[in-house]
């Protein structure tokens, strides 16, 4: 759907909201505008680039021996290829049995050395309106300019998303280094016990903070400083809205039922390349296509939520596309010359395929692709990929890559001869530089973005203890969320085509406590947030991907434990609020965590500053910060509003 | 030559052998009550010392005269100590009107129809709330002590109904000013109050039906500036002054609204303010979270409770108004009488062990039992902060704001609030409308569902 349809389509979606609930008898219409200048800058505090950009990469400069060579049947069967590539009329680049193949891979040393995350101006404009008694307005844009600083790899393109159009949201346009939205356009009609929302609009439900439990609604704009942004203020920069309707209806005194319908819009993940890409740079993802599936697509959820005296409980239940994406692998129409574009001779005969029929392709500017199995299996246990498993997944979907590991297996490549499939990681090694050395360069691949249909039900209660005064469990809130999502479809760790598909329970525990430890200040705040996931840590990755390294496969031990994080947080105003220092930890049991200390100052009406750290460490990579551990910053945001 | 039946010295030793005494009916000629409900005219109950700023201060200072650093020491013994350090030491100027003797002119009618119609019916029952004594329900509306014998009677009044209203959604311009006289935050606030028992405009009786086991819905948001613009809170009373309200809270950053707890009552809601919670019509707590109440003093005393309302202004400001501080910015020129009679209350925030709050000390007027002047000391028992609130008719000539029946509006018309231990001032105008549409109002049929549910907060937070 082109841009100028779905604009289109929102217009007459406010239109008709409008028409239809205009009073007749309509107050003095009232607007008012008000809005922020920013200027957003996050310096990096640690020399490390992003393992996932070309600049990033491990073994970015780095030379390391070709495996191949060391294995007797890898290095007959390069020159078996060799040979026929000569016969064919092509070039020989060397025999490995006569040693006259380079015994080494190389890396391009690529110089760039990022020193900022964000260095963005943004300006937001809200415009409120009162347009009648029981109706009003609101619309908010949102511009953002973020000069090219960054000392990047290929110039990436940081806004522009191929979802609407060049757009990624509804309501926006943008470049590769500006976007302008309108994160609200809404009317609100309200009379009586029933509020309607029309328009575009953010949805958020559940109490839980970082944790998103019950907050299911809307996915995540990930484009700007990723999550990392000032923590008070949780995902309100990041949550997406898109065009809808919101009903909510009031029973007696303490009972809410609401409704919601909502088109469908995908969370974004930042570009291949921006400083916070956190896939693998050789994967080059086709979001449009998957959306173009759904686009149509209405998410809708139901909730009803109440007091039954002290106990707050919400109930709530979701039918959705999942707004996150999976992947899988798509052909990536690539060529070879001469034998290597297929078929491959395979005894008893092959598949017949063509090389462009699988993922794989060369990398031209043999800079950045998929060139040795340090590589390979480094960049794929990062993104929480089965470097091994996905070998296996190529054979078992794609023909000529079939035939290729059938070839492989009558040199002893394989686990048997005639049988395609590896089983080590030592095979793994082996086959990974056999492929980069026989298409004679580093090897790129080509994802599609898919969005699942999927249903969530949950609950929730929040209970407040009463006790002494000034003893701990005095106003002690705690709060309590969990969904069920059944039949739950996840990115398998081996891209195959087949998603994993399970039931996945997620719930939440937090206690919070303002606790006022001295009369001269403001109570301190204080929450704990647990979250268990049973199938998926907190970025949506099948538990079964992660735990692996550049030597090592996943599995150990995470499928089984599910994930678990802690968070704790707290908040301590100074007297008049002027100054506000915040803290925040956020621990995986995986093995990693994440701090911010903050400090807001507020001098004036019109002036504000937040300063904040993000330090980041993962001790391995099942950590949700293993991607993110390099990206260690110091933000300062100016604030002017009008 | 004028010839007084009762001297200075009269009045002063009456209040004071009253205070001895314990005896503790409001009048000083005659009682106080019967006078409301007979002829509504109180000026039969004080001697012309007691009714006329000139008589009391032997003539030094007339009706009309603006009170200022020169004339100040003349009335200096019946101002609250922040105003008078506001008016010695900052520039500040009041402006004495005559005393109102006319009760109607001090309350919203029905109100004081309640409160004339209910007299006598009011007790404590054992866990320390007011009831109807008839039946031991909630309390049916109006002043349920008008006449009070002790603190916590004097606090009753104040806290049951605050507004003296079924409904009131107030639109409020908040100015805070720093020490150095700027003004460096302000906020645009709405307020919304209703009452769920002790009602007086409610043609079905005084309790609204499912709701006799809270005291009252009551929320606060905020439409201005950007970065504070529709946090909101939702306060639900319990009609048991001993339990903390329960709390709802939408900010904007999480975009939902959450439960909160309560307790915490004693820091600014917004950076720059100088308004705690519990400051809130000088009884912003459940009565039974504090205690200790006790009568401190009687006598006269300069407060606002007139001629503030400017009606014929746009938005009824009173900027033209302002003056003082260091940048002519801090006070409003309001209009204050002499009070023939204020109660002065002392009490302790006992439920707050940790309270920066040592005792809080307020001006009841017994006229109408409005607080005319509020401050409260720290913890080591020094002078801190104030909170002035100004009432008046809502009346300026032919000009009025006119409730259902036809009979002038009153309420509150502005605050001064003060820290003066950091010198930092807020001021809050009770203004006709604020950004976002939001207008004034009372007994507004529509403010539970518009602004005084979860659902409500969520709305106005966006």
């Amino acid at each position: 759907m082109n841009i100028k349809h779905q604009a289109g389509l929102t217009a007459s979606v406010l239109a008709l909201s409008a028409s239809a609930l205009i009073s007749p008898s309509a107050a003095a219409f009232d607007a008012s505008v008000s809005g922020f200048i920013r200027q957003e800058m996050a310096y990096k505090i640690g020399g490390d680039q992003n393992p996932n950009n070309p600049n990033g990469n491990p073994l970015n400069g780095k030379t390391v021996p070709n495996t191949v060579l060391d294995h007797p049947g890898g290095c007959a069967l390069l020159d078996a290829l060799t040979l026929l590539t000569v016969a064919q009329g092509g070039e020989a680049y060397g025999s490995c049995l006569l040693g006259t193949m380079p015994p080494n891979i190389t890396k391009p040393f690529i110089d760039n050395e990022n020193d900022w995350n964000v260095f963005a101006t943004r300006a937001q404009i809200d415009i409120d309106m009162n347009i009648s008694n029981n109706m009003t307005g609101r619309m908010q844009i949102r511009g953002y300019y973020q000069p090219d600083v960054f000392d990047d790899y290929g110039d990436p393109n940081l806004f522009t998303v191929n979802n609407h159009g060049d757009e990624a949201t509804y309501l926006s346009i943008s470049g590769s280094n500006y976007m302008v939205d309108m994160p609200m356009a809404y009317i609100d009609y309200a009379k009586g016990p029933l509020w309607i929302r029309f328009g575009n609009q953010q949805i958020a439900w559940g109490e839980a903070l970082f944790f998103r439990v019950a907050d299911v609604a809307n996915g995540l704009d990930l484009r700007r400083h990723l999550f990392l942004d000032f923590g008070a203020e949780e995902y309100a920069d990041e949550r997406l809205s898109s065009p809808g309707v919101r009903a909510s209806y009031t029973f007696g005194t303490d009972w809410e039922l609401e409704v919601f319908a909502q088109m469908f819009q995908p969370t974004i993940i930042p570009n291949r390349g921006s400083p916070y890409s956190f896939l693998p740079y050789p994967f080059t993802v086709d979001f449009e296509t998957g959306f173009d599936q759904v686009d149509d697509a209405i998410n809708g959820g139901v909730r009803l939520q109440g007091q039954i005296g002290n106990l707050g409980v919400q109930f709530f239940a979701v039918s959705r596309h999942n707004p996150d994406p999976i992947f899988k692998l798509v052909p990536g129409n690539g060529t070879a010359e001469g034998l290597l574009n297929g078929p491959l001779p395979v005894l008893g005969g092959g598949s017949g395929e063509l090389m462009g029929s699988q993922p794989f392709y060369l990398d031209e500017s043999g800079e950045f692709g998929f060139d040795s199995w340090r590589h390979w299996f480094g960049s794929t246990s990062l993104a929480g990929i089965d470097g091994l498993g996905l070998l296996n997944t190529l054979i078992e979907e794609y023909g000529f890559l079939d035939d290729a590991f059938t070839l492989f297996s009558y040199f002893g490549l394989t686990d048997g001869f005639g049988d395609p499939n590896v089983s080590t990681i030592e095979q793994g090694r082996y086959i990974v530089d056999t492929l980069a050395t026989a298409f004679g360069g580093p090897l790129r691949a080509g994802g599609q973005a898919v969005y699942t249909a999927e249903n969530i039900y949950g609950l929730g209660f929040n209970y407040i203890f009463y006790a002494e005064p000034d003893t701990f469990m005095d106003q002690l809130v705690l709060r309590f969320e969990g969904s069920y999502t059944p039949d739950k479809k996840f990115t398998d760790p081996s891209l195959s085509s087949d998603f994993i598909v399970s039931d996945e329970w997620i719930t939440s525990v937090t206690i919070e406590k303002y606790q006022r430890f001295t009369d001269a200040f403001p109570a301190t705040f204080f929450i704990f947030e647990w979250m268990h996931k049973s199938e998926s840590d907190m970025l949506g990755r099948h538990l079964s991907g992660l735990g692996g390294d550049r030597n090592h496969l996943p599995g150990g031990g995470e499928d089984g434990r599910g994930w678990d994080a802690l968070v704790f947080a707290l908040q301590q105003p100074f007297p008049d609020l002027k100054w506000r220092i915040d803290m925040s930890i956020l621990y995986d049991l995986n093995g990693g965590f994440f701090m911010q200390p903050a400090v807001r100052y507020k001098p004036s009406n019109t002036w504000s500053v937040e300063a904040f750290a993000n330090i980041i460490d993962a001790s391995n990579s099942g950590s949700i910060f293993a991607s993110t551990e390099f990206s260690d910053d110091f933000t300062v945001r100016i604030n002017y509003q009008f | 030559m004028h010839i007084r039946k009762y001297d200075y010295d009269y009045s002063r030793r009456f209040f004071m052998d009253k205070l001895a005494k314990g005896t503790m009916g409001a009048g000083v000629l005659t009682s106080l009550l019967p006078l409301m409900g007979n002829s509504g005219d109180i000026g039969q109950a004080y001697p012309e010392e007691l009714t006329n700023i000139e008589a009391y201060t032997k003539g030094k200072v007339q009706t009309g005269d603006i009170v200022d650093a020169s004339n100040v020491e003349f009335v200096k013994d019946i101002l609250d100590p922040v105003s008078y350090l506001q008016i010695s030491q900052q520039g500040r100027r009041i402006r004495i009107a005559p005393t109102t003797t006319d009760i109607t002119e001090l309350y919203p009618r029905d109100y004081l129809e309640a409160t004339l119609r209910n007299q006598g019916m009011a007790s404590f029952d054992n866990t320390g709330n007011v009831v109807h004594t008839p039946d031991g329900k909630p309390w049916i509306g109006g002043s349920p002590f008008p006449d009070p014998k002790s603190g916590i009677e004097a606090f009753a009044n104040m806290t049951l109904s605050w507004g003296r209203h079924d409904t009131a959604v107030y639109a409020v311009e908040d100015n805070d000013i720093g020490p150095e006289g700027d003004v460096e935050y302000s906020y645009q606030i709405g307020w919304c109050e209703k009452n769920t028992v002790a009602l007086v405009s409610n043609p079905d009786g005084p309790y609204w039906e499912g709701h006799e086991d809270k005291l009252r819905y009551q929320s606060v948001w905020f439409n201005y500036p950007n970065d504070v613009k529709g946090t909101s809170f939702l306060n639900i009373w319990k009609y048991d002054q001993r339990e903390f309200p329960d709390l709802f809270g939408y900010l904007p950053a999480f975009k939902r609204v959450r439960r909160f707890p309560t307790n915490q009552r004693f820091e600014p809601l917004v950076p720059g303010i100088t308004f705690f919670l519990s400051d809130a019509w000088g009884a912003g707590d459940p009565m039974l979270t504090w205690g200790n109440y006790k009568i401190v003093g009687r006598g006269p005393f300069l407060g606002s409770q007139s001629g503030s309302w400017q009606g014929d202004k746009e938005n009824w400001s009173k900027d033209h108004l302002l003056h003082g501080g260091k940048k002519g910015l801090n006070f409003f020129e309001v209009d204050f009488q002499l009070c023939p009679e204020v109660i002065v209350v002392e009490a302790e925030p006992l439920g707050f062990p940790r309270a920066p709050v040592s005792k809080k000390r307020v001006w009841i007027d017994v006229r109408n039992m409005a607080n005319i002047g509020y401050v409260t000391y720290d913890r080591r028992g020094e002078l801190w902060r104030s909170f002035e609130t100004g009432f008046a008719q809502q009346k300026k000539g032919d000009l009025a704001n006119l409730d259902a029946k036809g009979n002038p509006e009153w309420t509150w018309s502005y605050v001064h609030a003060m820290d003066v231990q950091t010198n930092r001032f807020t001021r809050f105008n009770h203004a006709k409308s604020i950004k976002g549409g939001l207008s004034a109002s009372f007994n507004n049929e529509d403010a539970y569902s518009k602004y005084l549910t979860v659902q409500a907060i969520r709305r106005l937070g966006a």
